[in-house]
């Protein structure tokens, strides 16, 4: 029972770091394919001001975006973007774009898989121990 | 021996990861502050469950919850990101942060589980009764209790730090 719970939080674990990698790479545009209009671009605040700001840009298409600042305040309504998906160049209006990705998005792909070797670690952790301590718990 | 083991279970893994968080993402505080109000909220709802069941005929089948009881907590976290924490929208990253910590805090408390439930194979082969817990003697239970109520404490100022690194 033991193992298997662990089994299974550990897959849980590394899904939602997967899931962290994901939404933060969608922010960026990178991985999607788009060929829209801007209607609407709007910025809603979070807990910090300025800092953790909202940047949504409501489309043609009918879908509405969560996309990073960055990328966002080079954006304007009436604009066409158009892109393919995993290329970084955006075509928008007679311009182009060079998406990147976010700072948070470089800061995860460092701290995800870490967080996944100190997960194993936890998992493990009876083994690690005894094979630190060069004791035994029993 | 165990004193050692579980204090550093206890402390090294949720901290280690919260290193992790600060050092590649400390442009975002809150995100440490998600993960670690999500990993000392179900740390302390978990230990105030192992300390309820001390004794009690569910304590033996504590690892039957473990799954269900991290799931919940996560409902929790979905519950609580889609309404009093709602402020532009439901943060994905915020709720896989948070759930982060709870997963994290579960695997803990199946080790801690584990170790309570250190059973002993009767030696009779014909006695039915079952796996000897540990906590049936009453010094062990006593002394597991004083690590759920170290538990619960050690919950508290995580999610404290959480609360304070989420939202100053």
């Amino acid at each position: 029972m033991r193992s298997l719970n662990l089994l299974a939080l550990g897959l849980l674990f590394v899904a939602l770091c997967i899931g962290n990698l994901m939404i933060t790479a969608d922010r960026s545009l990178i991985p999607r394919s788009l060929d829209a209009a801007v209607l609407h671009t709007e910025i809603k605040r979070e807990k910090h001001p300025g800092l953790d700001d909202v940047h949504f840009i409501k489309l043609s298409d009918g879908q509405t975006l969560h996309v990073d600042k960055t990328l966002a305040e080079q954006l304007e309504v009436g604009m066409r973007i158009r892109k393919v998906a995993w290329q970084r160049e955006l075509i928008a209006g007679e311009g182009k774009i060079l998406l990147e990705y976010s700072k948070d998005f470089s800061g995860m792909l460092w701290a995800m898989p870490l967080c996944i070797l100190v997960a194993f670690a936890a998992i493990i952790w009876p083994i690690l121990w005894q094979f630190l301590s060069k004791e035994t718990l029993q | 021996m165990r004193e050692r083991y579980l204090t550093t279970l206890f402390w090294i893994p949720p901290l280690l990861v919260l290193g992790i968080f600060e050092l590649f993402l400390g442009h975002r505080h809150d995100y440490s502050g998600h993960y670690l109000a999500g990993y000392g909220a179900t740390f302390i709802a978990a230990m105030l469950g192992i300390r309820m069941a001390q004794g009690k005929m569910v304590e033996r089948h504590l690892p039957l919850l473990i799954i269900p009881f991290c799931l919940l907590c996560i409902l929790g976290g979905i519950i609580t990101e889609s309404t009093i924490f709602r402020l532009a929208k439901f943060d994905e990253v915020d709720f896989f942060n948070q759930s982060l910590g709870a997963v994290l805090a579960m695997m803990v408390v199946q080790q801690f589980v584990s170790l309570l439930l250190d059973v002993e194979t009767p030696t009779n082969p014909h006695d039915i009764s079952g796996p000897i817990i540990a906590s049936s003697t009453a010094s062990a239970s006593k002394e597991n209790m004083r690590w759920c109520d170290g538990g619960i404490i050690l919950g508290v100022i995580y999610l404290g730090i959480g609360g304070v690194l989420a939202f100053a």
